[in-house]
């Protein structure tokens, strides 16, 4: 018996039976001799359809107005300048989850964060000019984090 | 000879102007234009929350399915709604299906956040590359979905047709030469 996100070995994916509305053929064929060889200009066109796709759903979640939920809604100095709900917050949880969290050194740099910006966070917004400096620095890291997002 | 070398020259700093010019007034509206393609999305998406996005969601009755959505929504209204992107050539009843195991799964066995939320009995597709420039060849698609019933009957389709026990429906023969892998791949069967 499957268990949690796993899907059952009879499971049927999405892509799988949407093959149904495209073409009941290569279904067959597919399963049968398997996915075939795609030629040249297929993989090319494949492969820069990936790129555009990644691209659209970057932009859909990082889009003003909507926000995405991250599974870890920890984000202290940013949510101390910027609030909890603001997109910029927002955008600086999805970057420590799907890219400092993904290596090691992200890792330890993300743990030796949350011992440090607890009491940072706390004192922030009694003490104006650092909020300010704060803002500052974290207005870059936001505007390259977006480019790099969209790149 | 000297003022008509002038005369050249000037006109060559015309051209180069004219053509500095151009470029700076093309340029102008800029902006990444897949953000700017999210400008002009559909209203039900006003006020919508991210909830998911490219995350395996599965379910194992009444059927079992998996999939990962392009996107889920929790919209204003407070109702769960599912987005595709599609860049290449729309396929509309490929869409409707994808967006419709995605639904179910939803619906049956949702993530423990998203448990108790209705799901629409739409889903929403946007097909098209953004354009440069602010231009948007976008088109955005809202897509009525498949029962639990129709699904079913699918998922039997889909077992008779793997199998090789029916007839299987085929495209013409322009989408098959662009398409098909197994067309001159050296397959038996094609």
């Amino acid at each position: 018996m499957a268990s949690g996100n796993r899907p059952a070995h009879d499971s049927i994916s999405a892509t799988e039976l949407a093959k149904l509305g495209l073409c009941e053929r290569k279904l067959f064929l597919d399963h049968t001799y398997g996915q075939g060889k795609d030629s040249a200009a297929q993989r090319a066109a494949k492969a820069i359809g990936n790129q555009v796709h990644e691209k659209a759903r970057v932009a859909a979640v990082t889009a003003p107005g909507t926000v995405r939920r991250s599974r870890d809604s920890r984000c202290f100095i940013a949510t101390a300048v910027y609030g909890s709900d603001a997109w910029e917050t927002e955008l600086l949880r999805i970057w420590r989850d799907e890219v400092l969290l993904q290596s090691k050194a992200g890792r330890i740099f993300v743990r030796v964060y949350y011992a440090v910006s607890p009491p940072i966070a706390r004192v922030l917004p009694y003490m104006p000019s650092a909020t300010a400096f704060a803002r500052a620095a974290l207005n870059i890291a936001v505007a390259v984090i977006a480019r790099w997002v969209r790149a | 000879m000297g003022a008509r070398m002038m005369a050249g020259f000037w006109f060559l700093i015309f051209v180069g102007s004219l053509v500095v010019l151009i470029v700076l007034l093309r340029r102008q509206p800029g902006g990444d234009p897949y953000q700017l393609a999210e400008l002009n999305r559909p209203s039900i998406l006003d006020g919508a929350v991210v909830v998911e996005s490219k995350t395996r969601l599965t379910m194992f009755r009444p059927f079992a399915l998996h999939g990962e959505p392009d996107i889920v929504y929790r919209t204003a209204r407070n109702t769960l709604l599912v987005r595709e992107d599609k860049t290449g050539f729309p396929q509309p009843r490929y869409e409707q299906i994808q967006l419709s195991v995605y639904a179910a799964i939803l619906r049956h066995n949702p993530p423990e956040a998203l448990r108790g939320l209705p799901v629409e009995a739409f889903g929403l597709v946007r097909y098209g590359i953004p354009g440069s420039r602010g231009r948007s060849r976008v088109r955005w698609e809202r897509v009525p979905l498949l029962t639990d019933e129709q699904l079913q009957r699918l998922i039997q389709r889909y077992r008779t047709v793997r199998g090789g026990a029916t007839a299987q429906l085929t495209r013409d023969h322009i989408y098959c030469a662009k398409k098909c892998a197994h067309l001159g791949g050296r397959c038996p069967g094609a």
